[in-house]
Parts: C-alpha cells; sequence; structure tokens
C-alpha cells in the first residue's frame, strides 16, 4: 500500500519554480518565510481546529484502530500548517495488490477534485489512529519512510489516539523518523550489529514534534457555546441534589476509577506479548540456524587448511582455498524491526496502564481515607 | 604313478561335466525336490573343485618334476584324507541305496564320486584302490539288477530305470578309462594295495583304512567294519604325542573358507578322548570351545542348543581342570611358548603353567549365545521353555567361573562374571533364584557368594557391594541399577528411589552405551511400577510419566522394534536393534505397565481437571498422554461397553469426573490385566480406596460453587469413606489453598467462601506471568550473552573469564534455590540483572570512546 500511496504522490517540489515573476510577488515580509528550496527546517506542527475534529470524528467512526488519512497543508517558516485532511479507504487485507490500487486512484481523483475547488491539494504527511498510546507498526514506519523521501521535508505523522479521547482529552501527537533509523531503513539493515551501531532503540525510531491546534475566532466561539451550554450531568439527573447545594455541584464522576479501559488494555498488552514471545522464538531460531551453518563453514576452512598443509609437506600445491561463502550459504541476519516495534508498541500500552491504574490507584486512597474518618 | 597314466587322466575332466549335467537333467525328472538339493551339492562341489583347482594345477604342473617339497605335501596330506574321507561316505551312501534298488540316488552318488576321484588326479594322486573297487562291485549290481528287472514282472518305474541305464553306461565308461588299473587291480588287489600305499609311506593312516576295509567281501560286512574302522583309524592317528601337532593342523585351518567346522570339532572331541595330562586337556578344551562357538558363521543366527549344551559342558569341565590344578593358569597375555612340546609345571620356570586363553570370554559367550538363542525362539512355544531350562546350567557354570576367579584372585575378570550372575537374578521373583541358588549349592565349586537363608536381597546386595568395590565404572553402573531394580521389584519404593536419586545416574545416563540405558529405563519403570504397588500414585505417575510421553515405550525398553512412520531403518540399524531386545521371559509386560500409567494419571488428573476453570490452565496437563485418550474419548459419540484397558480406564475416567466413584471402581477392578500383578488383591483394594478418595476431591471441585455450606457427615456417607479421613482430606485441600473453604467443627459442615475473580483481575494475572516468563527468558538470554562475551572480551585474560564463568553458575544455583521463596528470588534476580547491565554499559562506554 505504502508504494502505491507513494506513487500518487507529487513529486518533491524542490525544484525552483519556472516562473520568474512570482519571486517579484512575494512580499518583502514574507520573503524570509516562504522558501522555495525548502531550506529552512521543520520545528513543529500546527493543525486547524477543522482538521482536529474531521480526525476524531473518522476515528471515532471507523472500526478499531485503523483510522487513516492524508494531511494536506503547507510548509510556512518552519511549521507545517495542516489546514486539511481526508481520510482513506480501509481495507482488512492490506496485502492485496487490487486495494492498493484501489487506494490510490482514490487518493489521486480526491486531490484532482481539491484542487478543482481551489483546496489545498499538497500533501505534507498522514494520520493514523491508534488506542492506549500504541502506535508502532510496520505500515506506519513504511509509510512514512516513503513520505519521507518524497514529500517536501519528509512530511509528518499525526497520531490520534481513541481511547484517550473517549476518555476526554484530545490526544494528537506529530511524528517523523530520526535521521539514525532512516539510515538503517535505507540499507535495510536492522541485524544487532546495526542496531548498536545506529543506537537504535523503539523510542528513537521516530521524534517527536511539538504540535498545537489553531481554531479561528468562529471555532472558538463555537466551543465558548458548547461549554456554557452544557449543564452538568450529575445535577441533572439528580435535581433534588442540585437544589440542596447550590454552590458546588456534587460530581461523583471525579471518583470514578476510569477502568472500564483496563481490561481491553491488559488484553491488548498480552497478546502484544505474545507476539513478541513468538518474534523472539523466531529469531532464536534463525540464530542457531547462522550459528550452524557458520561452524560448517569454519570446519570446512579449517579441514582444507589442514589438508593443505598436510599438501605442502608432501611436497604438493595446495588446493585453492574457495570462497566458503558460495558453499555455504550462511543466511542474512534477521531484522529485529518487527521485535523491535512490539517492544514499542508494550512499553506504549505499559505506560497508558500505569496512568490509568496510578489515577485509580490514588482515587481508591483517597476514597479509603476517607472512609476511614 | 607313471606319466603314462595322464593321457586317460587328463581326457577325464573335459569329458565329465557335459556328461553328468546331462545325465542330471535326465535323472531327476520327475523329483524336483531332489533335484534342488542336489543342485546345491552340485553347485558346492563345483565351487570346491574350483578353489582346488589352482593348487591342483599347481601340483599337476609339478608333478613333471615329480619333486615336492615338505610344506606342499602337507598341505596335500590333510587335503587328501579328506577327500578319501568324503568318497567312503559316498560309497556308503551308494552301498544303502543299491539295498534298496534306488539307482536314481545311486547315479547320483557315481557321479559325485567320479568327481572326486578326477580331483584327486588332478593333484596327481593315483586312483584309490576303493574307488576301483566300488566300481567293480557297481558293474556287477548293475549287471545284477538288470537281469532281476527283466525277471521280474514289476517293472521298476521309469526314472529309475533310466537312472540304472544310465549308471551302467557310465560305469562302463569310467572302466574302459581305469582299464589297466582295474586289471591291476583284479589281478592282485593285495599288490595293488600296497603299491598304493607305498606313495604315501609317510602318511600312514589314510590307505591303511583303505586296506582294512578291503578284507570284507560282503556289503553288509563290509558297512559295519567300515564304521568300525574308521574309527579305529582315527584313533591310530591321534595319539597322545601327536596332539599338539593335529592342534596345530586344526588351529591352522580356523577360519579359513572351506574348513568344514563340524568336521573340526569332532576332531577336536577325539582329541580331547585320548588327551592325558591336564596341559594337553587344557589346551585341547580351549581349541574345542573355540571351535564350537566358531561353528556358526553369522551373527544373526544362534548355536543349536546340543552345540550350546556340549560347549557349556566343556566350559565346566575346563573350570573344574583349571581349578584341580593349581599349577595350571589361563591367561589372556602370556609369554610365547612352543604350541608343539608338552609343558608341566616341572618344565616352567617358576612352576606355573601359563596357557594363552580366556575363561571369562568363553563364559561371556556362552551366556551372549543363550540370550540369542532365547531371541531367537517363539517365547510362545514349548521349546522356549525348554530352553529356559538350560539357565540353570548356565548360571552354575557362571558361579563356578566366579568361584574359579576368587580362587585366582583376577579381579576384572572376576567382576565381569559376578556381573553376568547378577544379570540373571536381579530380575527373577523369589522362588526362580532360589531354585537357581539350590544348584550352585549342590556343586563342588562354589563362589563365596552363596544365598544364605533364602534372602535374595542380601545376595544381591552382596553381589553388588563386591562390584561396587571393583574399579570398573561401567559394572558399577550397571550393578547400581540392578540393585535398585530388584529393590523396586521387592516394592522396596523408597529405598530404590533414594538410591536411584543418590547415584545421579539420570544426569549421565545419556552417555552410557544402549544396553545401560535399556537398563536404566527399565528399572525406572520397575520403580515406577514398585510405586504403585505400594499404592504412592502420584510417584507412580511422575516416574513413568517421561517414558510414556515418548510414546516408544516397547522400544526404550528393548521389547520390540519401534516402527518410524516416516523414516525407514537401514537393515544394519535394524539388525543391531534386534540383536538388542531382551529376551520374552525378561519382559515388564507394556500393557500391564500402561494400565499402571493411565490408572495413576486418571487419579491425579482428573481431580486437576475439575479443580481449575479457565481454559488457559487447561491446556497446562500433567500428563499428556493421558489428556489425549480423554479428548479423544470424549469426542466419541457413542461409547460402547469396554473392551480394552484403554476402554475401561476412559470410561472410569469419566464416572470419576461425574463423581460415580462406584462405577469408576467396578470399571478399573475389572481390568483383566491386573491379574499379572503381584498381590493384585492388595493392589485393587489399594486402587478403591484412592477412587474414593480421590472422587470425593474430584467432586468438591466441581460442585464446590454450588454450595454455600456442606455437611461432613453427607461426604462421608457418600462416598462411604469414616468421617475423620473425609475430615482430614477436606482439611488438606483447605490447607493447600485448593478450596477457598473453612472447617465449621460444631456445626460438622465445611464454609465455602468463594471468590470469584473479575475479568481485569484474572487479566492481571495472566500478565504477570507473561511478564515473569519474559523476565526468565531474558535473563536467560544475557547469561547466554555473558558466556558468549566471555570467550571474546576477556580472551587476554583466562583467569578472568573462569572466574565469569564461576559466578553464572553460582548464580544459577542461587536461581534454584530460592525460587520456591519468591521474596528471595526477588532480590537474586535484581543484583543479577544489574550486574549484567553494569558490564554491558563498561563495554558500551569503552566502545564509545
Amino acid at each position: 500500500m505504502a508504494a502505491a500511496l507513494a506513487a500518487t504522490l507529487p513529486a518533491p517540489q524542490s525544484a525552483p519554480a519556472p516562473s520568474a515573476p512570482t519571486y517579484e510577488a512575494i512580499p518583502a515580509s514574507m520573503a524570509k518565510v516562504i522558501d522555495i528550496e525548502a531550506e529552512i527546517p521543520i520545528t513543529s506542527v500546527q493543525l486547524d481546529a477543522i482538521v482536529v475534529s474531521k480526525i476524531i470524528k473518522h476515528a471515532r467512526e471507523a472500526p478499531g484502530s485503523s483510522a487513516h488519512g492524508l494531511l494536506l497543508g503547507l510548509d510556512l517558516d518552519g511549521t507545517f500548517e495542516v489546514s486539511n485532511s481526508f481520510p482513506l479507504p480501509h481495507h482488512a487485507n492490506d496485502e492485496d495488490d487490487k486495494s492498493a490500487k484501489g487506494l490510490a486512484r482514490y487518493q489521486g481523483s480526491m486531490l484532482r477534485s481539491l484542487k478543482e475547488v481551489q483546496a489545498d491539494d499538497s500533501v505534507i504527511g498522514f494520520y493514523q489512529g491508534m488506542t492506549l498510546g500504541s502506535f508502532f507498526n510496520q505500515t506506519l514506519v513504511d509509510t512514512q519512510a516513503i513520505h519521507q523521501e518524497k514529500l517536501r521535508h519528509g512530511g509528518v505523522v499525526i497520531v490520534h489516539d481513541i481511547s484517550q479521547t473517549t476518555r476526554g482529552n484530545a490526544s494528537f501527537r506529530a511524528f517523523r523518523l530520526t535521521k539514525a533509523f532512516l539510515d538503517a531503513y535505507k540499507r535495510n539493515n536492522f541485524s544487532t550489529s546495526s542496531l548498536i551501531d545506529h543506537r537504535l532503540t523503539f523510542s528513537r525510531i521516530l521524534e517527536e514534534m511539538p504540535l498545537k491546534i489553531r481554531t479561528n475566532a468562529l471555532v472558538s466561539s463555537f466551543l465558548g457555546a458548547l461549554t456554557e451550554g452544557s449543564p452538568s450531568p450529575a445535577t441533572e439527573t439528580n435535581p433534588a441534589l442540585a437544589s440542596s447545594s447550590a454552590a458546588i455541584p456534587p460530581s461523583y464522576s471525579r471518583l470514578n476509577l476510569g477502568t472500564a479501559n483496563t481490561p481491553r488494555n491488559l488484553e491488548l498488552i498480552t497478546e502484544a506479548l505474545d507476539n513478541y514471545k513468538t518474534e523472539e522464538g523466531n529469531l532464536a531460531y534463525l540464530q542457531r540456524q547462522i550459528a550452524r551453518e557458520k561452524a560448517r563453514a569454519d570446519t570446512y576452512v579449517a579441514k582444507r587448511k589442514e589438508e593443505n598443509a598436510s599438501r605442502v609437506a608432501a611436497g604438493l600445491p595446495p588446493l585453492p582455498e574457495e570462497d566458503v561463502s558460495r558453499l555455504f550459504k550462511i543466511p542474512p541476519e534477521p531484522s529485529r524491526l518487527e521485535s523491535m516495534l512490539l517492544l514499542g508498541r508494550i512499553d506504549a500500552y505499559g505506560k497508558s496502564l500505569e496512568e490509568t491504574a496510578s489515577t485509580g490507584l490514588v482515587k481508591m486512597y483517597a476514597s479509603k481515607t476517607n472512609g476511614g474518618n | 604313478m607313471s606319466s603314462d597314466e595322464e593321457g586317460p587322466k587328463q581326457a577325464a575332466p573335459a569329458a565329465k561335466p557335459a556328461m553328468s549335467r546331462f545325465l542330471k537333467s535326465a535323472g531327476d525328472s520327475d523329483s524336483s525336490d531332489e533335484s534342488s538339493s542336489e543342485e546345491e551339492e552340485m553347485s558346492s562341489d563345483e565351487e570346491q573343485q574350483q578353489a582346488r583347482r589352482p593348487g591342483g594345477r599347481f601340483m599337476h604342473g609339478a608333478s613333471s618334476d615329480e619333486e615336492s617339497d615338505e610344506d606342499q605335501k602337507r598341505v596335500v596330506k590333510s587335503a587328501r584324507d579328506k577327500r578319501l574321507d568324503e568318497m567312503e561316505a559316498t560309497g556308503k551312501v551308494m552301498d544303502n541305496a543299491l539295498k534298496i534298488n534306488d539307482w536314481v540316488a545311486i547315479s547320483n552318488e557315481f557321479e559325485k564320486l567320479v568327481r572326486m576321484v578326477q580331483r584327486q588326479q588332478n593333484v596327481a594322486e593315483p586312483v584309490p584302490p576303493f574307488y576301483l573297487r566300488t566300481l567293480i562291485d557297481l558293474e556287477k549290481s548293475a549287471n545284477a539288477a538288470v537281469v532281476k528287472d527283466k525277471e521280474s514282472k514289476k517293472k521298476m518305474n521309469a526314472s529309475n530305470a533310466r537312472a540304472l541305464t544310465a549308471v551302467k553306461q557310465k560305469v562302463k565308461k569310467v572302466a574302459k578309462e581305469f582299464e589297466s588299473e582295474l586289471k591291476r587291480f583284479q589281478e592282485d588287489p593285495e599288490g595293488f594295495e600296497r603299491d598304493f600305499q607305498a606313495t604315501f609311506v609317510s602318511e600312514a593312516p589314510a590307505p591303511a583304512k583303505a586296506k582294512k576295509a578291503k578284507k570284507g567281501n560282503d556289503e553288509e560286512e563290509e558297512d559295519e567294519e567300515f564304521t568300525t574302522v574308521g574309527k579305529g583309524g582315527k584313533a591310530i592317528q591321534f595319539t597322545p604325542e601327536s596332539i599338539f601337532k593335529n592342534l596345530q593342523v586344526v588351529q591352522e585351518a580356523r577360519g579359513k573358507k572351506n574348513t568344514d567346522r563340524a568336521e573340526q570339532i569332532r576332531i577336536l572331541e577325539k582329541l580331547l578322548e585320548v588327551a592325558v595330562t591336564p596341559y594337553q586337556q587344557i589346551r585341547v578344551l580351549l581349541a574345542l570351545i573355540a571351535s564350537r562357538f566358531d561353528y556358526n558363521s553369522s551373527v544373526a543366527t544362534h548355536m543349536p542348543a546340543e552345540l550350546w549344551l556340549s560347549a557349556q559342558k566343556e566350559v565346566d569341565q575346563l573350570i573344574a581342570i583349571v581349578a584341580k590344578e593349581p599349577a595350571y593358569s589361563i591367561q589372556e597375555i602370556t609369554e610365547d611358548y612352543d604350541d608343539l612340546a608338552e609343558r608341566s609345571p616341572k618344565t616352567e620356570k617358576d612352576g606355573i603353567v601359563r596357557i594363552r586363553g580366556s575363561v571369562i570370554s568363553f563364559v561371556d559367550r556362552l551366556d551372549d549365545e543363550f540370550t540369542k538363542s532365547l531371541q531367537n525362539i517363539d517365547p510362545h512355544g514349548t521349546e522356549y521353555v525348554d530352553r529356559l531350562k538350560d539357565e540353570k546350567g548356565l548360571y552354575c557354570t557362571i558361579c563356578r567361573a566366579q568361584a574359579l576367579y576368587e580362587k585366582t584372585k583376577q579381579e576384572d575378570p572376576l567382576g565381569r562374571v559376578i556381573m553376568r550372575r547378577l544379570e540373571h537374578i536381579y530380575s527373577k521373583p523369589d522362588p526362580v533364584v532360589l531354585a537357581l541358588e539350590a544348584t550352585v549349592a549342590t556343586n563342588d565349586l562354589k563362589p563365596s557368594v552363596v544365598l544364605s537363608d533364602s534372602q535374595t536381597s542380601s545376595l544381591i546386595h552382596s553381589l553388588c557391594v563386591h562390584l561396587y568395590k571393583s574399579g570398573n565404572s561401567l559394572l558399577r553402573t550397571r550393578a547400581m541399577l540392578c540393585h535398585i531394580y530388584h529393590y523396586a521389584l521387592h516394592n522396596d519404593f523408597h529405598t530404590a528411589r533414594d538410591m536411584l536419586l543418590m547415584s545421579h545416574l539420570q544426569e549421565s545416563i545419556h552417555n552410557a552405551d544402549v544396553a545401560t540405558q535399556i537398563l536404566y529405563n527399565r528399572t525406572v519403570v520397575q520403580l515406577g511400577l514398585s510405586a504403585f504397588r505400594c499404592g504412592l500414585i502420584k510417584e507412580a505417575q511422575a516416574t513413568l510419566q517421561d517414558i510414556f510421553a515418548t510414546q516408544r515405550v516397547k522400544e526404550l525398553l528393548a521389547q520390540g522394534v519401534h516402527q518410524q512412520r516416516y523414516q525407514v531403518l537401514t537393515p544394519e540399524q535394524e539388525k543391531a536393534e534386534r540383536q538388542r531386545q531382551l529376551p520374552f521371559h525378561m519382559h515388564i509386560n507394556t500393557e500391564l505397565l500402561e494400565a499402571a500409567f493411565l490408572v495413576s494419571s486418571m487419579l491425579v488428573e482428573i481431580p486437576l481437571l475439575a479443580s481449575i476453570d479457565s481454559e488457559e490452565q487447561k491446556r497446562k496437563a500433567i500428563s499428556k498422554p493421558f489428556r489425549r485418550l480423554l479428548d479423544f474419548a470424549d469426542r466419541q459419540v457413542f461409547t460402547g461397553p469396554p473392551e480394552s484397558t484403554r476402554d475401561h480406564i476412559m470410561q472410569a475416567s469419566k464416572a470419576l469426573q461425574n463423581g460415580e466413584w462406584e462405577k469408576c471402581r467396578d470399571l478399573i477392578q475389572s481390568i483383566k490385566i491386573w491379574s499379572l500383578m503381584p498381590e493384585c488383591a492388595a493392589v485393587k483394594e489399594m486402587l478403591a480406596k484412592r477412587i474414593q478418595e480421590e472422587g470425593l476431591r474430584t467432586y468438591l471441585f466441581t460442585y464446590a460453587p454450588h454450595y454455600r455450606t456442606l455437611s461432613l457427615s453427607l461426604l462421608a456417607k457418600t462416598f462411604s469413606l469414616s468421617l475423620r479421613s473425609v475430615t482430614s482430606l477436606v482439611s488438606k485441600m483447605i490447607w493447600t489453598e485448593e478450596l477457598a473453604a473453612a472447617l465449621d467443627q460444631s456445626a460438622g459442615v465445611v464454609v465455602f467462601n468463594r471468590v470469584e475473580l473479575t475479568r481485569t483481575q484474572q487479566l492481571a494475572q495472566t500478565l504477570a506471568d507473561k511478564v515473569n516468563a519474559m523476565v526468565e527468558q531474558n535473563e536467560k538470554s544475557l547469561d547466554q550473552r555473558l558466556g558468549v562475551s566471555n570467550t571474546w572480551n576477556d580472551r587476554g585474560d583466562g583467569g578472568k573469564g573462569d572466574k565469569r564463568g564461576e559466578q553464572t553458575q553460582e548464580r544459577n544455583r542461587r536461581g534454584d534455590r530460592t525460587r520456591g521463596a519468591r521474596g528471595g528470588a526477588r532480590g537474586g534476580r535484581g543484583a543479577r540483572f544489574a550486574q549484567g547491565l553494569g558490564s554491558q554499559m563498561a563495554g558500551n562506554t569503552q566502545r564509545n570512546r
């Protein structure tokens, strides 16, 4: 899918614009900010409110954490300004060639239509829904790696945590791949030594960028109206209570431990652990295979050397030392990328579990002390 | 023997084969049976001829020189003797056939005779008078037969008549060839005989036979004379003086391709008869026993029983002689001595005659041959039983050998022979051992260790102790295993188990040879059975678990060849496998074994199955084979009445699961195979009791959630157990936290306080398990990693690496020790982890710099 996506992306717009007059069109005040050569490094991401709401809506409607779409916008003075987005259809079996093609066609036609209505049509990245803080997976990394090559400034990934959002705090994070990872990725070498050389762990695959949300006045006022308009649900359901203590409406929602998600979280982490274990098993198997082949090759070389020594001693010409790698197929060292990503997921699940558990614990202790008094 | 005779002799071989072949096909057109055997004879004869031909040719060439040196002559002599014997034998057969007028047989035999004579001529020897005489006789009787045939009304059958004419023609033809000799012979038989003899003055015996044989004219008389004289002739040959010479001849022929082994044994037997001095006797016996063992050249077949018996007798005799005459000693390594000289204690320097040989190897071989014959005999026939009776004699021989070695104080063979003795008795029940020992007691040569006051254990014990003291570690191991086996057989489970655990054999048994591994397997299995008999169900299950998990019980106990599904054994492997098999009477009944295993599995597994509730835990079975069978039985749509042992056990398991302990008990007790178990009534009773107890446990596990309280007396009534035992069982379950309940003594009830785990809690528990497993895995790989890094990081200073290795070992041990106590383990683990990280980090920083 990633390849298909990449094919439809516009070529990097690093080529200088052919029309000279545009230079003149840029006002002096903006001359510093607009970099046609893409020279100013990107330091932050800015989301428009419309994008935020679109992503939230898409993520809530899409099954699981499969929400996935493209971000449109511009880069201006070291900031990605994301002004629009559109969702991409999700296919259950990504491997299918047909679905990938369909996706590409849809993306192309969408971008064309946007252009026709004079909306933003330059892709600057994609967004991805996730649950419980875990967003590491192979597709994300692959797609972003392609974007990083094709897009201006390498593009950006916005991940959106659905589970956090249901709890009331919209969670958006912006990432891009680190140089070290990209290097290793380009060489397609994730062996142990390469990981050590690049000093790669799961936390160093992506680097986070600061993200801010820009709301225009209209949206702000709409939000203001929303907060004012909704009365507290507790007071509504319990009017008697509300009337008795009007000053501070009692809200038991604060005592909610927020453990609704915990079983799911536990299940996911167990699953991830299982996957990791299988992956480790595969790796160990491959390692053993390599060790065996190597041992065989070594014995062969040693034998040949011995034979040559005896031949030399007997006054015969030594046999040629053949290329061992040709005789023995030593399998390449297994890629540890998958296990690294799995570790990242386990870590993320663990963190979110810790978060809910710790708040829950605090609340429980609080209620306990209250009960004691 | 003159050169002018050579003409016709030369001509003969060319003409004969074709002729004979034709005759053969003519002679046996109707009797295929005969022809096949005859063909075999033919081919073997031809082979012999061919084998001999080079020599013959050589001799033929040499005959023109009329000169042969001593060596050649000697070779010729023995060969000639043999040929003459052969001729006489065929002559005899012909005579016999004549009596019953069987011309077909005569024809065949005559052909053989002609061929033999031809061979004789090839080696330039004169025609033996015996042959000529036979020729004349045959011609006469053939003519007579033809006449008779014409006279009698009843005709001979076709093939016989045809053979008769063939013989007649043939005789005529041959007679023509040997015309001159025949004439000479008829004129002066005595003179011819003398001439013939004269050619071999130096080698008198063979012609002497012919001379004596000649005396009788009547056929029958001659026949009798013939045999007796033949013996007499040999008796002359085998004088005490010539024993060594004969021995040497036999020994030279040993192992050669065309040596007739039976003949050799016969010669040696004769030699033994004439041997006078102990030295001679010993020498002849050594050769004789060896040649008896040589009789069967192939490894696969076993020795005939008669041969084995005589070999056993001779070994006995040998031992008796050596034991009686302390001045003679048989050793495997001696100084060179002259084989042909008589020796006695007086001629030797230190008064001891040392003879090369090995009694222990004979005893070993005797025992091995015995086992081999048992392996090959069908164990369900009477032959097997008969053969088994010979074990007594063999056991006696072994004991005598032991006595001998005790007397001569040879430690190494003594150990081996004691091991043999031990192997004969360790697996046998007491009465058998008593019987064996009784025969030893009647013997004149007794070993130091015999059965005293019919305590087999003390006998085994003393034998084993002797072996423990010996230096040979293999014997020690085997003795230990036999000892354990014996204890297990006598239901002394705890002693046997302690011995097995203390011996630490389970760590090193993988490096042992196959036979010892088999013994080990047998011992373990027997241990399991003994635990079962003692009512120690858990122990029995755990002991038998390993061997049943492999699903190759028969193969591991060497009681049958395993059929591999995906790979085919090479013939050699299969042969080796077959040789390893135990004889049938040593077998441990695998069906009984399986029954014991499955029943103990049932008693362990069913309560366990009832106690667990989550799907996750269900996967962890204690006994996989049992679980598999149970699952299979579960899937069965219709279950008929039980037939096999397995059916019984599976249905019993179901009944136990449903709390119907009485049905379960009845099913288990109706298994027929228990009758093979010693003290089967006691075992059944024990099983019934266990089933009651486990039934109670299963019931509690299964139905506890449905009760708030449960009366103890009701439980006692349902499972017909005493209130006391019910109380103790329930308390035990509460104590081991299998049951969340409390005992209310005053009301006589169990009060359940069951807490259901929420989904979250369950998940958290599994997560904890998983994480724990992962940590352990990580530590393991870290240890491995450190082990590897030892080699490449600290190559400069080996001492440090060693220390590191020790540390890891020490750490592992600590881990093992503290695994039980969780708190302790934490600290140890943390320390280990820190240590590992520290070294890693140090390495990193160095590299960074």
